[in-house]
């Protein structure tokens, strides 16, 4: 089964991304396939490369970094949401005027038109939110 | 039946999430048919409330849905049960939604080719 996931929940405050990683790792590991994650709400907070949780803690965004470089994943966040919350790839650094860039490596900044079209062409869309 | 039903299920002013909702009901609308779904305290969102405080400069968000027929969506649905325990029968609502039981809201989910839960 071609599945999309949307993640919603803010990556360390909610139970969202985990339990859209064990998904994801379950659903490939089982032969499905994944379509796109797009990362949406506080959830795009995962795309920023300036977290640094406790060491004996689970990196969220190396998990998805891990992930997407094994199976190829599509890691979208969108670009309404990050504009909010501060997270930023060059380009729009560029556009604000901002003093530095904070894009994760293996995530890029999309519209919403990417969840859109990741529904319509998915068996299932699979929503965690937070 | 719709391509994509949205289901909107959270109260109006406490968060940034329905508006967020709202955005991306209004970016579907542009490529697919969609219907949107009002449940549990999600119903509010129908009245014309504006926040105590500004979480957003579009304050009242929620004036958006009047363009709703502007988008082509008309599938426009609330949970009867819902609608009731909020007591919404006498109020002033935004757009007039039409009322489904809770085994018509079951067929919608079974229905739609996609659900996106808000």
């Amino acid at each position: 089964m071609n599945f999309a996931l949307s993640v919603q929940g803010s990556p360390y405050a909610s139970a969202s991304h985990w339990s859209a990683l064990r998904f994801a790792e379950a659903a490939l590991t089982n032969n499905h396939k994944i379509h796109r994650v797009f990362f949406y709400h506080d959830a795009v907070l995962i795309g920023s490369r300036l977290q640094a949780p406790p060491q004996d803690e689970t990196n969220l965004t190396t998990a998805w970094q891990h992930l997407g470089s094994v199976h190829e994943l599509d890691l979208c966040l969108c670009v309404a949401s990050c504009l909010r919350r501060g997270i930023l790839d060059a380009a729009e650094a560029k556009r604000f005027e901002k003093s530095a860039d904070n894009l994760a490596s293996g995530f890029q900044i999309t519209g919403l038109g990417q969840l859109i079209e990741a529904a319509l062409v998915s068996d299932r869309l699979v929503t965690f939110r937070g | 039946m719709a391509d994509l039903l949205f289901l909107f299920s959270q109260r109006p002013h406490s968060s940034i999430y329905p508006q967020e909702a709202l955005d991306a009901a209004l970016a579907g609308s542009a490529f697919a048919d969609i219907a949107i779904l009002f449940l549990d305290a999600g119903v509010l969102q129908l009245l014309d409330t504006k926040p105590p405080y500004p979480l957003s400069p579009r304050k009242a968000f929620q004036r958006g849905f009047a363009a709703f027929s502007d988008y082509d969506i008309h599938g426009v649905y609330c949970c009867e049960t819902a609608f009731r325990q909020f007591q919404l029968e006498d109020k002033s609502l935004i757009i007039q939604p039409t009322l489904v039981t809770r085994s018509e809201i079951k067929t919608h989910l079974a229905s739609a080719k996609q659900v996106l839960s808000f």
